[in-house]
């Protein structure tokens, strides 16, 4: 096994198994080494690269590695789990560019990553493609050349598609139990959480638009937001009255958070006084997710209250099947009917 | 005996003879309507094939619907405690409205079984690579198709990612300026016949309505390309990827228009949120459709010769005795023509017709 290709990646089988090999036990030490990954990742939102390429140095960064996945796990909190997940991928991303093509096969094996090269070019299976491409418009199916079921991409696109399935895969804790003594240790890694939390800032979101209130619903669960979709919340929320300094604190939940650029960003906004995108270009950035039919997310609200409540009333009525909205007595007896009958029939 | 009773007695005669018969039955999801509503209920759970027979002859709703999902527990509550375990890829292909307003017309059938065969043939097979018998095509049993594809490799699609294959298909989010570039002789350049997706599908498309000397891209591009040499010239130039071998004024615009001819046009005849939506009822192929009295009957002999006002109508043929209410205009039935008729009339007509018009709100039982 190549010690310093599991180190460099150390989220492969060949690095867990490097790691049985080393006969390296979970002890305080090791715990101990897996806090500091963690901790620096989880402050810093970056991790260095290996500084000493020594044997027993190696074994322990993968250690190392392994520990502060299991105080991600016995913490089990979204947000600090992908948080570190973004470190890892980009320190992994650091070394990928330099790899040898023979290595960049092997992580792709690793990752279930089925590409094929094609002159200059590589081709992915569509599922795949859809699955971790990094979602900005860059990488719309639209704009790419398909065929056969295989999307092409360049060697740099790629490294970008392997950074992402390295952040899913480093993000997807193992469902496992975690020793109670770990505990102690994994609790101070709670020190990392946005010092702000989400519900202090006043939102009446009920009103917003399904395209706002799922970014709002994704940045709460710290999922990566493509910058596009950053952008137009930001630019939504200024416009609907909201202080620069409440955003900042919405955006704390990214996991890959830094204060500087987000506040240099909003308040360039601000500055600026961006007009929001319209539908129709927030169609084309892949963030629309219902078809309410305004113009613009910010006339949903006025939308909403006027032919727009009309408009989707007889949408519903001559709609396909759906969920029911909102359950009326003759609905209820109508729903009662038909599980007493199937009842009887089975 | 009321119309709905007299509909409801023929659906039940038709389920002793036909059953539906849904893949995966014991892992989806049910939904039943009534003739006033679509879906009255979910949630239900068959936990078989002869259950699930014996409650349509007995129980016989109007519309059954079944989850494009597959779950572990088809029947708990709420949704999360099902368990999802995957979902086809549906495709729910509607004629757009028109002034033939609940009686679709032949005209606007023929529409959307062109669009639905463009979809096949255009997109899910040359682009995503599917294969014929990776899709179960069946007629929705009112105005379009359904398309349902159970290849392994779309099961786990999140809601995201199907999203995403219909803004391709409905081609949302195409950037002109990814498809040519522009060199300092603001000389264009562009994609070439072989290339895959848009670019591929531009490139050829041009060169053949260029060759037919006729076509939407020839009309936009202008007319002079209709007749040799200026067309001979662009495809000559088209196939070595140089889109600028003859003057063409406005190129940018003008191309752009033709990008968007490619698409699957209208964006509502594919209604996109069934794609996306994971947890979505649809209904049941080979099942009866309560708002025609028609059969959302598979497509099996090929869609090209498929006639829904034909090939569909699977009610018999009894003469029975309906009273009009509601003008009705010609419509042409398993090869015979009915109507127009006026307000009030009595008219004697086979079963599956009167079915139809009741079913349509248009009749009553006389």
């Amino acid at each position: 096994m190549d010690l310093l290709f599991a180190a460099k990646y150390p989220f492969t089988t060949g690095a867990r198994s490097a790691l049985l090999e080393s006969g390296i036990s979970m002890d305080e030490d090791t715990l101990q080494s897996g806090y500091e990954r963690a901790t620096v990742a989880l402050s810093t939102g970056k991790l260095p690269k290996i500084a000493a390429e020594l044997q027993s140095a190696l074994v322990s960064q993968i250690a190392s590695y392994a520990s502060a996945r299991m105080l991600l796990l016995a913490l089990n909190n979204r947000y600090l789990t992908n948080r570190y997940a973004v470190a890892e991928a980009k320190r992994a991303s650091a070394y990928l560019s330099g790899e040898s093509e023979q290595n960049l096969e092997l992580l792709c094996q690793e990752l279930a990553l089925r590409f094929e090269k094609n002159g200059r070019q590589y081709l992915l299976p569509f599922p795949e493609y859809l699955r971790f491409n990094p979602h900005s418009v860059d990488y719309r199916l639209s704009n790419r050349k398909i065929s056969g079921g295989l999307v092409q991409v360049s060697p740099h696109e790629r490294i970008r598609i392997m950074e992402e399935a390295i952040k899913a895969r480093v993000g997807k804790l193992p469902d496992a139990k975690v020793p109670a003594s770990v505990q102690p240790l994994a609790k101070k890694l709670l020190l990392h959480l946005p010092r702000e939390e989400l519900a202090t800032v006043k939102l009446d979101s009920s009103n917003y638009p399904p395209c706002i209130q799922n970014m709002l619903v994704r940045l709460r669960m710290s999922e990566n937001l493509p910058h596009t979709a950053r952008w137009t919340l930001a630019v939504y929320l200024l416009r609907s009255g909201m202080k620069p300094e409440e955003i900042i604190g919405l955006f704390k939940n990214a996991p890959d958070y830094s204060e500087g650029t987000t506040r240099y960003q909003v308040e360039y906004l601000k500055q600026k006084g961006y007009a929001m995108p319209s539908c129709v270009t927030m169609d084309s950035y892949g963030i629309c997710v219902a078809r309410c039919r305004c113009a613009s997310p910010v006339h949903y609200r006025k939308e909403k209250h006027g032919r727009f409540a009309e408009a989707t009333r007889t949408d519903l009525q001559k709609g396909e099947p759906g969920t029911p909205s909102q359950e009326t007595p003759e609905q209820t007896l109508a729903k009662k009917k038909w599980e007493d009958a199937k009842s009887r029939s089975q | 005996m009321n119309s709905e009773e007299f509909v409801q007695r023929l659906f039940s005669d038709y389920y002793r003879s036909h059953q539906p018969a849904p893949n995966s039955l014991e892992k989806r999801e049910f939904g039943f309507g009534g003739f006033e509503k679509k879906i009255e209920a979910r949630h239900a759970w068959f936990k078989s094939q002869e259950a699930l027979s014996k409650f349509l002859i007995v129980n016989t709703p109007f519309y059954l619907s079944y989850s494009a999902a597959y779950y572990e527990f088809p029947d708990a509550r709420p949704m999360p405690k099902k368990n999802w375990l995957g979902a086809d890829l549906i495709f729910d292909l509607d004629a757009p409205a028109h002034e033939c307003g609940k009686f679709t017309c032949q005209i606007c059938l023929e529409k959307i079984k062109a669009e639905t065969l463009k979809l096949i043939e255009n997109f899910l097979i040359p682009d995503f690579g599917f294969a014929k018998p990776d899709f179960a095509i069946n007629f929705s049993g009112n105005r379009g198709y359904h398309l349902h594809i159970r290849h392994q490799s779309i099961l786990e699609l999140s809601r995201e990612e199907r999203r995403e294959l219909v803004d391709y298909i409905t081609g949302t989010g195409i950037e002109f300026a990814s498809f040519f570039r522009t060199d300092e002789n603001n000389r264009i350049y562009g994609p070439l016949p072989t290339d895959g997706g848009y670019y591929g599908k531009l490139a050829r498309e041009t060169i053949s309505q260029l060759q037919d000397g006729k076509g939407e891209i020839v009309q936009i591009l202008g007319k002079k390309f209709e007749k040799p040499p200026n067309a001979q010239k662009l495809i000559d130039g088209i196939r070595l990827g140089n889109w600028d071998a003859v003057r063409i004024i406005d190129k940018e615009k003008k191309f752009n228009e033709i990008l968007k001819t490619l698409t699957i046009k209208l964006s509502d005849q594919v209604d996109a949120n069934v794609t996306a939506d994971t947890s979505k009822l649809i209904r049941v192929p080979n099942s009866l459709h309560g708002g025609s009295g028609l059969c959302a009957i598979d497509v099996k002999k090929g869609i090209s010769d498929f006639n829904p006002l034909s090939d569909a109508v699977v009610l018999p043929a009894t003469e029975v005795k309906v009273e009009i209410s509601e003008p009705v205009p010609k419509i042409e039935m398993k090869n015979q023509t009915f109507g127009p008729y006026g307000k009030d009339a009595q008219i004697t007509v086979p079963a599956y017709f009167a079915a139809y018009l009741i079913c349509k709100r248009a009749a009553a039982i006389g």
